[in-house]
C-alpha cells in the first residue's frame, strides 16, 4: 500500500545500543539517551534470571548518577493466565522500581523454557525541569508456570537529565537476555 | 565472586563499595521472603472470594458448590480461615 509509511523514514530501524546481559549483576544501558531524540524504547527479552524469587528492578541514571536514594514511586498491576483478575497491584515509593510488583521472575534453573520480555518507554530525557516517568509493559512465565502480565509507570522525582537506566534483579544475577535501546526520530 | 555491570563497552567490575551496598540489598531481600510468600497466597485466596460467592451469601442461598460440596458461606469461611493463618506468619 503506497500510503504506509517505511520504518526508515521514522526511525526505530536499528537500535542505538545493544547490550546482551551473561551472568551480569546489571545491565547498564546508556549509549545513548541525549537530546538527539524526544522518545526512547527499551525493547528487553529473553530474560532470564539465576534466582526463581527475584524481582527485576531498575534505577535511573540522573544528573550523572544512578539515583539509589528513595527517589522513586510507582504504581504496578499484573495479572496471571489462571486467575482472571488482577492479582497483584502494586502502589510503592523507595530506593528502586520493582517492575514485576513482588511477583517471580523467571528462573533458569525451575524453568528453563520460561523468560520475560518487556518494553520500556522513557520521554524526554534530557529535559532538565520535569522529573522523569518511565511507562512499560511485559509478560513472562514464573516458576509454577503461570504466563504473567505486568504493566506499570514510575517515576524519579528528581529533574536532572536522565543520562542511564540500570536494570538489575532484586538478588544474583540475570542470566541471559537482550536490551535495545531505540530513538525516535523528532520528524 | 566479583559482579559486573554488563554495558555497551562490555562487563565493567563492581567497585567495593557497590559489592558492598549490593550485599546488603540482597540481605534485605533474602530476610522478606517468608513475608513475600505470604502476601502472594493471601492475594491468590483474596481472588477466589467471587461476586457471585457473595452474592449468595447476601440473598441467603444455600446452593452447594459441585467443585468444593459447600454452600458459598461455607467456602468463604474456609477460604478466610486460610488468610487468618497466613495473617499469622506476617
Amino acid at each position: 500500500m503506497s500510503n504506509l509509511i517505511s520504518p526508515a523514514a521514522v526511525g526505530l530501524t536499528k537500535p542505538l545500543s545493544v547490550i546482551v546481559a551473561s551472568g551480569s549483576a546489571t545491565v547498564d544501558i546508556e549509549t545513548t539517551f541525549d537530546s538527539t531524540y524526544d522518545e526512547y524504547l527499551i525493547l528487553a527479552s529473553g530474560i532470564t534470571t539465576d534466582n526463581g524469587s527475584a524481582d527485576l528492578r531498575f534505577r535511573l541514571k540522573i544528573a550523572a548518577a544512578y539515583d539509589t536514594g528513595a527517589n522513586y514511586v510507582e504504581q504496578v498491576f499484573g495479572g496471571e493466565s489462571d486467575v482472571a483478575t488482577l492479582t497483584n497491584v502494586r502502589a510503592a515509593a523507595g530506593t528502586y522500581v520493582d517492575m514485576n510488583c513482588g511477583i517471580q521472575t523467571p528462573s533458569a534453573a525451575a524453568a528453563a523454557s520460561a523468560s520475560a520480555q518487556f518494553e520500556i518507554r522513557i520521554s524526554n530525557p534530557s529535559d532538565t525541569t520535569k522529573k522523569k516517568k518511565v511507562t512499560w509493559r511485559g509478560t513472562f512465565f514464573d516458576k509454577t508456570p503461570a504466563l504473567w502480565q505486568v504493566w506499570g509507570t514510575a517515576a524519579n522525582t528528581g529533574t536532572g537529565a536522565l543520562t542511564g537506566f540500570r536494570f538489575y534483579p532484586s538478588a544474583d544475577n540475570i542470566v541471559a537476555g537482550t536490551f535495545r535501546l531505540y530513538g525516535f526520530k523528532k520528524t | 565472586m566479583t559482579r559486573y555491570h554488563a554495558t555497551v563497552d562490555g562487563n565493567i567490575p563492581f567497585t567495593p563499595e557497590e559489592e558492598a551496598a549490593r550485599e546488603a540489598e540482597i540481605v534485605e531481600w533474602n530476610a522478606g521472603e517468608a513475608k513475600r510468600g505470604a502476601l502472594r497466597q493471601i492475594v491468590a485466596l483474596e481472588a477466589k472470594i467471587t461476586s457471585r460467592m457473595h452474592r449468595e451469601v447476601i440473598l441467603g442461598k444455600t446452593d452447594v458448590n459441585p467443585e468444593t460440596g459447600k454452600t458459598a458461606k461455607q467456602d468463604i469461611d474456609a477460604i478466610d480461615a486460610q488468610i487468618a493463618a497466613l495473617r499469622a506468619q506476617l
